[in-house]
């Protein structure tokens, strides 16, 4: 066990410096942003300039939703299939199934790690930014629809949601193995699955009643729907419990799946060369 | 084969794709999901225009089909891009592994060869789906398609295709300094995605931004509103669409010369290829 603590210490420090390597990129990103969040704040405001409130969802509450989006997008958009497609098409994969931690687990903890390091580098200072931003944009305060209650169970929520992200990821990235390597067709279908009906960019309140009750079958709304919706206080009480159950029981399934895939997997392992 | 080197640039263009081609079959199942992805990719945003535009019917003065018809614009330049000439999207990425030497040791120019191996001719045949949408836009939104009005649809559709591939030119060379720059490419996909959109209901200062700064606007807004001689709803102007082969034309100069800057301070990037996650 102190082995698994010492790698995810050592896949902390590697992923904060990956991302501090490319100055021009930390600032690019920083503005993109900032350039997103500017944009969402007045598409929003425009579409809610003739109503106080839609589906119960003040203006306020809903750029709140707005900027938690972009918020979540960095920490579930760790690209893990991409590391393990690179890893099979190179061959280094036969290296990696060698340490002494089983490989799906370090492929976890390398995901951990980046998400701990974007936390502190970009997460915290964005929000920080961003909230700063939708007061001076809206003139007023957006931030004040947030409880701390409902702050802190939506930061339980989100942390389940880079959970299932991971292991949803690991899933198709495992995939690669049948693929010779090649995921981008695999990784742009899970990526589109998941943008409709995770409320990524258009709530699922907005949504017609038959989509929403399609939605409620998927996992995909317990990435941005359910901890966002806990945030802006749509989801409390026993509803929100139900949802950061069913987040927990998806984790669960994917976990499995994800673990079945590889054990099929790692049998195709073939090393050519020496 | 030894005959490649030595023909036409036509010849080598379907030599390299027809690799290309070979290239992205080794896995059938890969192959076959990526044709399942454009149909997924634009049913997604049709979908999610669709549930906006029931819930806030109201969209800067724009109809649903009007809507419809900035989006298949956008989307078919995006498509006809990476079909024919997918070089600038991908200069990015093959200067973050360290792949651009490969290129300039090329006899036919790296941004010829570049071009030659990134595209995908062969989407023509899926690009069909958004080009059938692009056709019930136009007609839904009373358009009617006489020999100008066809005419000019095509000069706009090249056009766009030449600002879209020039903007991305534009983050690629920038890779040439920086290395790493795959934040403004994501950007840059995120601002299409809200182009997708009729820039007015972003307001004045956001209009102008995408208007001069990043002119996505010139690929589907100012000319769909040229289209529908639209006069409510269009921000500054609609004439502004009739300078779109103009625009499309300043910035292919301006990015194939901020190419060729970059490559002039260019210096080997595969210390750094494979190690680096690309986010």
């Amino acid at each position: 066990m102190a082995d698994w603590g010492r790698y995810l210490r050592g896949a902390i420090r590697v992923a904060i410096k990956n991302s501090t390597i490319f100055r021009a990129n930390v600032v690019s990103q920083l503005t993109g942003a900032v350039f997103t969040a500017f944009l969402l704040i007045a598409f929003w405001s425009t579409l809610f300039r003739d109503a106080a409130s839609v589906e119960g969802i003040s203006l306020n509450a809903m750029i709140v939703y707005a900027i938690g989006t972009v918020l979540l997008t960095v920490v579930l958009n760790v690209p893990i299939e991409e590391e393990l497609g690179a890893k099979i098409r190179s061959g280094d994969v036969a290296l990696s199934v060698t340490r002494p931690i089983p490989y799906p687990a370090t492929v976890f903890m390398d995901a951990l790690g980046e998400v701990v390091a974007r936390v502190f580098i970009r997460v915290i200072p964005y929000a920080l930014l961003l909230g700063a931003l939708s007061m001076v944009l809206t003139r007023s305060s957006p931030l004040t629809t947030v409880s701390i209650p409902s702050f802190l169970v939506a930061v339980v929520s989100g942390a389940l949601a880079v959970g299932l992200s991971s292991f949803y990821q690991m899933i198709f990235g495992t995939l690669a193995f049948w693929t010779a390597g090649q995921l981008y067709g695999l990784v742009v279908a899970r990526r589109e699955l998941a943008r409709l009906t995770s409320g990524a960019f258009v709530p699922l309140w907005f949504f017609p009643e038959w989509a929403q009750g399609v939605a409620a079958y998927l996992p995909f709304q317990g990435l941005f729907h359910v901890p966002l919706s806990i945030l802006i206080g749509k989801l409390d009480g026993a509803q929100a419990v139900r949802s950061l159950s069913l987040q927990a029981i998806w984790i669960l399934v994917f976990f499995a799946i994800a673990l079945a895939v590889w054990r099929r997997a790692s049998r195709r392992i073939e090393v050519q060369g020496g | 084969m030894a005959s490649v080197g030595a023909s036409g640039p036509f010849r080598f263009y379907l030599h390299a794709t027809r690799l290309s081609f070979k290239s992205r079959m080794t896995s059938r199942l890969n192959a076959l999901t990526q044709i399942a992805t454009v149909l997924l990719k634009e049913g997604t945003q049709i979908s999610l225009i669709y549930i906006v535009l029931q819930r806030f019917p109201s969209l800067g003065g724009w109809s649903a089909w009007e809507v419809g018809l900035l989006y298949s614009i956008l989307s078919v330049v995006r498509r006809f891009m990476t079909a024919f000439v997918g070089g600038s999207w991908a200069l990015a990425r093959v200067v973050f592994r360290g792949e651009l030497d490969d290129y300039l040791v090329s006899p036919r120019g790296p941004l010829f060869v570049l071009n030659s191996r990134a595209s995908a001719p062969w989407r023509v045949l899926t690009n069909l789906s958004i080009i059938a949408i692009l056709a019930i836009c136009i007609r839904q939104s009373g358009i009617v398609l006489d020999v100008r009005a066809a005419a000019s649809l095509a000069a706009m559709l090249i056009s766009g295709v030449a600002i879209l591939y020039s903007l991305y030119l534009f983050v690629g060379s920038a890779a040439l300094w920086a290395v790493q720059v795959s934040a403004l490419r994501d950007l840059l996909s995120e601002i299409q995605e809200f182009a997708s959109y009729p820039l007015n209901i972003y307001g004045t200062v956001v209009g102008a931004i995408l208007t001069v700064l990043v002119p996505v606007g010139f690929i589907n807004y100012y000319p769909a509103a040229v289209l529908l001689a639209k006069v409510d709803g269009v921000l500054f102007s609609q004439h502004l669409g009739l300078l779109t082969p103009l625009v499309s034309a300043l910035l292919v100069a301006s990015s194939l010369l901020a190419f060729r800057f970059g490559l002039r301070r260019y210096a080997s990037a595969s210390v750094v290829g494979g190690g680096h996650s690309e986010n």
